[in-house]
């Protein structure tokens, strides 16, 4: 018999790391330009 | 309306009761505001009935109120925070040495603090001595809170609120993976799983922290991330990031491990190990993805709580 | 007119979107010119807060408005959820 050559896939994992910094900003920096508005322009509000 | 009755002899003793029938609360918590001054501002009791009646003894040098007080379908706003049907049922007594009790149940049936929570009930009783602050202890009876999809066991603490210190287990059961990636509305991210596990809460004065909590899950799930623009193309440079989105475009896990590690400033530090794989990426090899994730919840819930507001009153106006 | 003695007399309240509103149905001309100027001012600062937090200019104001509201003093007008004038 022929013995047959089969590329089988590796089968150690791939190890993969990641660093991720979720920043809520948006929102929150609505309500800090809202906070230093009222603060300098009080007259207006 | 109000009324009372009170009788007294010639030695000072006697009685004085009152009860105040059912009270509508539509807008009145101003009123409210001048009998109970410490009402926290942020405090709006919007809709309810309350009933009240109390009883005060008094004799020559000593004096005892016995108090009880009960609120039904209630709605009150706390800053962002919402909540409706709020039933709250208390028994209240003080007496001339200054020792106090208030002894009741709180049930919350729907509360929004940017996300939906129903709680099982909050049975409490807080005593102490209003001269000796160190005195004072509220404890909670154990509780449930339905959340997420899923529930949050709390068993009975006992604490001083004024001076907290305390360590207890919390367990979770059942948190939708869906559920959570739902709060970051991301387009493209979608994840299907539950999340059990326990988290040991540390109550001092400086608040609330969580130090290597363990959650995790050894059902199947799947995450699948398909990037905005902006991501893929940060994904270019970075090698790290660029294999994380590959294998995240379909990665079937086996086994999730999630540490959770929480500050009193609402700083999170979120390790998640995800073992699994992407039938469709590298002919499927296994995959072993650490992900660290840093964010502040709290600035999450306050985001969650704008963008509900936000979106209510964009609605309204368009509607018009 | 001060906004301030505009505000405790009833004649102007917060709205909804941020901007300053008079009560009433016939604003004399000093309370008119008053809200024109004041909001004229406020959209100025809100398109320019509006694009440094990147967020589209109605969705400043829908925040606006309701910090203002919340923020209005006991007495004051104020808008409800379905634009009416109600004192807080």
């Amino acid at each position: 018999c022929t013995p047959t050559v089969q590329v089988a896939a590796p089968t150690d994992p791939i190890t993969i790391n990641l660093n991720v910094k979720i920043q809520h900003e948006i929102l929150v920096k609505v309500d800090r330009e809202i906070d230093a508005l009222l603060e300098q322009n009080s007259d207006l509000f | 309306q109000l009324d009372a009755n009170y009788q007294y002899n010639t030695q000072g003793a006697g009685f004085l009761n009152w009860t105040l029938a059912r009270y509508a609360l539509q807008g009145q918590t101003p009123v409210l505001r001048r009998f109970l001054p410490e009402l926290p501002a942020k405090l709006d009791l919007a809709q309810g009935n309350l009933t009240h009646n109390a009883s005060l003894r008094f004799s020559a040098n000593r004096w005892s109120l016995q108090a009880n007080t009960e609120l039904t379908s209630g709605v009150v706003n706390y800053g962002e925070i919402y909540a409706q049907n709020v039933d709250w049922k208390s028994q209240f007594s003080l007496d001339s040495t200054g020792q106090f009790q208030d002894q009741g149940n709180l049930l919350l049936e729907y509360a929004n603090i940017g996300l939906p929570i129903t709680s099982s009930g909050i049975r409490y009783q807080y005593r102490g001595n209003t001269s000796n602050t160190n005195t004072h202890q509220l404890r909670l009876e154990s509780q449930k809170l339905f959340l997420l999809g899923g529930e949050i066991y709390l068993p009975a603490i006992q604490v001083n609120p004024l001076n907290p210190n305390s360590i207890f287990l919390v367990s979770i059961r059942d948190i939708q993976l869906s559920s959570i990636l739902e709060l970051y509305a991301q387009q493209g991210l979608y994840g299907e799983g539950t999340i059990d596990g326990q988290l040991p809460i540390q109550i001092t004065p400086l608040g609330i922290s969580i130090t290597r909590g363990n959650l995790g899950s050894v059902i199947p799930g799947v995450i699948r991330y398909t990037p905005s623009h902006g991501v893929g193309a940060a994904a270019s440079s970075n090698i790290g990031l660029r294999l994380a989105l590959d294998a995240l475009t379909d990665l079937r896990y086996t086994l999730l491990d999630l540490e959770v590690n929480y500050q009193p400033s609402g700083d999170a530090h979120l390790i998640a190990r995800l073992q699994g794989n992407n039938p469709n990426w590298q002919q499927g090899r296994p995959i072993d993805l650490t992900l660290s994730v840093e964010e502040n919840i709290l600035d999450l819930l306050t985001a969650l709580q704008i963008s509900n507001r936000i979106t209510d009153s964009l609605d309204r106006r368009f509607r018009r | 007119l001060s906004l301030e003695q505009a505000k405790s007399q009833g004649l102007v309240g917060e709205q909804l979107n941020g901007y300053l509103g008079a009560v009433g149905n016939s604003p004399s001309a000093e309370v008119r010119n008053l809200v024109n100027s004041i909001n004229q001012q406020r959209n100025e600062l809100y398109k320019q807060r509006a694009r440094e937090s990147s967020v589209t200019l109605d969705v400043f104001e829908a925040r606006a408005g309701e910090r203002l509201r919340e923020r209005a003093n006991s007495g004051e007008f104020i808008q409800d959820s379905n634009g009416q004038w109600r004192r807080k």
